[in-house]
């Protein structure tokens, strides 16, 4: 297992007039190799429960172990852990800081205090591993890229640190259509080299629909259920309950099952539902 | 139905770019462009500018922008009430040329902006005086002031929030708070630059209906730039800008009928019609120009049944 969470509770601001209890009986587990989206309204504590995983926040009660790593003891190796977890936060780009490509993605390497020819290495593998070309891109300032670009960047910063587990809160927002795409095949591509396993915040149905293999729906501090992507419809009510949604094509499902067409669950990208309604065609010409 | 035949917002021949950081830079630049005018003009998309953009848009009409990150989407919007004035060509709003520094209130006044990020756009701690904010600026006499900002908060379904403070709110209402300050100048038109990039689904849906109500209801001529495509479908018309240039506009049906050149400027079809598209090529008889999951459904049955 990746990472367990059980029990997990916070408290902002504890015994004044501004506290708020923020994660209440939170239980959760992601196995190496998945994929899981997190998603849930503003406020329903997505952010504070992914701050925990690297030990931005402290754990407050509840149990937390990620990669084997418990933080529950006294002694926590918290370099180790933030070495293991790779956290991509919103909007990334804003914290590009030096005068070159090169420097940032180098910033986090040098801090582990490795040999330059093993930064170097590093740095050419992290930008190759985003997309972006080293001869191209190392020697420019990072403000002279575009958005899709720039984003790209701050993510080779993280994977220069070749975490195991990689955290990215929303990393699609604000992005041009093509530029989300970019970032989540990123992610996928990521996923079978060198990152075991992504935890991802996002708001857009769609998105979860494509690319995460669980997904976990929080609501007001609390984790309300865990199921697949392909198996949201079932919770259409109660998302919609909470201000969330089912994946379009999910709605198409539950549509074309009201009016007698059964298409399977896995059918929530347009090649799938394709698929599955072909399937559906060639069995009525059968008959 | 309203007549949609004023012109109140004319661009003629606008082009616009952004200047360099230095003078030496500048200069280099203008040798670069005698030189190698094949790359320059790429420097020039990288840095937003716009060129000979020719637009007319009509009282009451709801239009969207989209294009890809960088395309001149934003550039376009601040054209559109002063914030930046074109360096060739001219914009001409409710008869005023936004060149012209002494109108250019009555400009603003006019065209009213909601950005990106709800939290750049509140200056005060309660709503109320967030929302009064403009009009005290303008002149406007207190009792006129008080029924404004009344006004404007229920006109966004925000009047229970009036004495709240902002900081606790949600981005959707925040932005919502955003459209009633604006409202509170009494403007023809509101450009949203991409007001719902920032916002959960929820937010998003929030900001999308005030945005079709004022359209609908207060006959509020709406310019709305997006990413979303899914947010575009219900507009009067739809611009699609690469580079700095219009390369499509028309109704969503006509744009998204078009998916190679969509895909060419690096967006995409909503996903139904995407779907649609998807069907029709294996063989499906059935319209690819359907946004809406209930029709395509409709279609998908026929086209079943025909077998």
């Amino acid at each position: 297992m990746s990472i367990v969470v059980e029990n997990l509770n916070y408290v902002y601001n504890p015994k004044t007039a501004f506290e708020k209890h923020a994660l209440i009986d939170v239980n959760l587990t992601v196995d190496e190799g998945e994929f899981l989206a997190i998603i849930g309204h503003t406020g329903s504590g997505k952010s504070t429960f992914v701050q925990h995983l690297n030990g931005l926040i402290k754990l407050q009660s509840g149990k937390i172990v990620v990669d084997g790593i418990d933080l529950t003891q006294k002694k926590v190796d918290y370099k180790l852990l933030r070495a293991t977890v790779g956290m991509v936060f919103q909007y990334p780009e804003y914290q590009l800081f030096a005068d070159t490509v090169y420097n940032d993605v180098a910033f986090g390497p040098k801090n582990l205090k490795l040999s330059s020819q093993e930064i170097d290495e590093r740095v050419r593998e992290a930008l190759n591993l985003v997309g972006l070309n080293f001869d191209y891109v190392s020697q420019k300032s990072p403000f002279e890229l575009s958005g899709g670009e720039k984003r790209r960047v701050a993510i080779a910063g993280v994977i220069a640190m070749r975490p195991k587990i990689l955290v990215l809160d929303e990393p699609t927002a604000g992005l041009d259509p093509s530029g989300k795409n970019e970032i989540l095949n990123l992610v996928t591509k990521l996923r079978e080299t060198t990152v075991h396993t992504v935890v991802m915040i996002n708001h857009d149905m769609d998105e979860v629909a494509r690319y995460a293999t669980k997904v976990a729906v929080f609501d007001k501090g609390s984790v309300k259920f865990v199921t697949t992507p392909q198996k949201l419809y079932l919770k259409r009510d109660e998302l919609v309950q909470m201000g969330l949604d089912i994946p379009t094509l999910a709605k198409l499902k539950l549509y074309l099952s009201s009016k007698g067409i059964e298409v399977g669950e896995d059918c929530l990208t347009s090649e799938k539902m394709t698929r599955e309604l072909e399937k559906l065609a060639k069995g009525g010409e059968n008959v | 139905m309203m007549e949609k035949s004023v012109e109140i917002i004319k661009v003629t021949d606008a082009s616009y770019e952004y200047a360099e950081i230095s003078g030496d830079e500048q200069q280099e630049n203008k040798d670069k462009k005698e030189k190698q005018p094949a790359e320059n003009d790429v420097a020039a998309k990288a840095v937003n500018g716009l060129q000979n953009i020719n637009l007319s848009v009509k009282e009451g009409e709801f239009v969207a922008i989209v294009g890809h990150n960088g395309s001149g989407k934003s550039t376009l919007a601040k054209l559109l009430n002063g914030l930046l004035v074109p360096d060739e060509g001219k914009v001409e709003v409710f008869g005023f040329d936004t060149s012209n520094s002494k109108d250019v209130f009555e400009v603003r006044k006019r065209v009213g902006m909601i950005f990106q990020n709800p939290d750049n756009q509140m200056i005060a701690s309660i709503v109320e005086d967030d929302v009064a904010f403009g009009p005290e600026n303008i002149g406007v006499p207190q009792p006129e002031i008080v029924e404004r900002v009344n006004w404007a908060l229920s006109a966004v379904k925000m009047q229970d929030f009036a004495k709240k403070t902002p900081t606790k709110m949600s981005g959707g209402q925040k932005q919502r708070v955003a459209i009633a300050g604006v409202l509170a100048l009494k403007p023809k038109v509101i450009v949203f630059d991409e007001s719902t990039a920032m916002l959960d689904p929820q937010g998003r849906r929030e900001v999308l209906e005030t945005a079709k109500r004022l359209n609908r209801e207060e006959n509020i001529t709406i310019i709305l730039i997006t990413h979303f495509m899914d947010e575009v479908l219900d507009a009067d018309r739809v611009i699609a800008l690469d580079g700095g240039k219009i390369v499509m506009e028309g109704t969503p049906k006509e744009v998204f009928a078009d998916e190679k050149k969509i895909r060419s400027i690096g967006l995409e079809l909503p996903i139904v019609c995407d779907l649609a598209h998807s069907l029709f090529k294996h063989g499906f008889d059935l319209d690819v120009n359907v946004f809406d999951v209930e029709k395509l459904g409709d279609e998908i049955c026929q086209s079943l049944s025909k077998i």
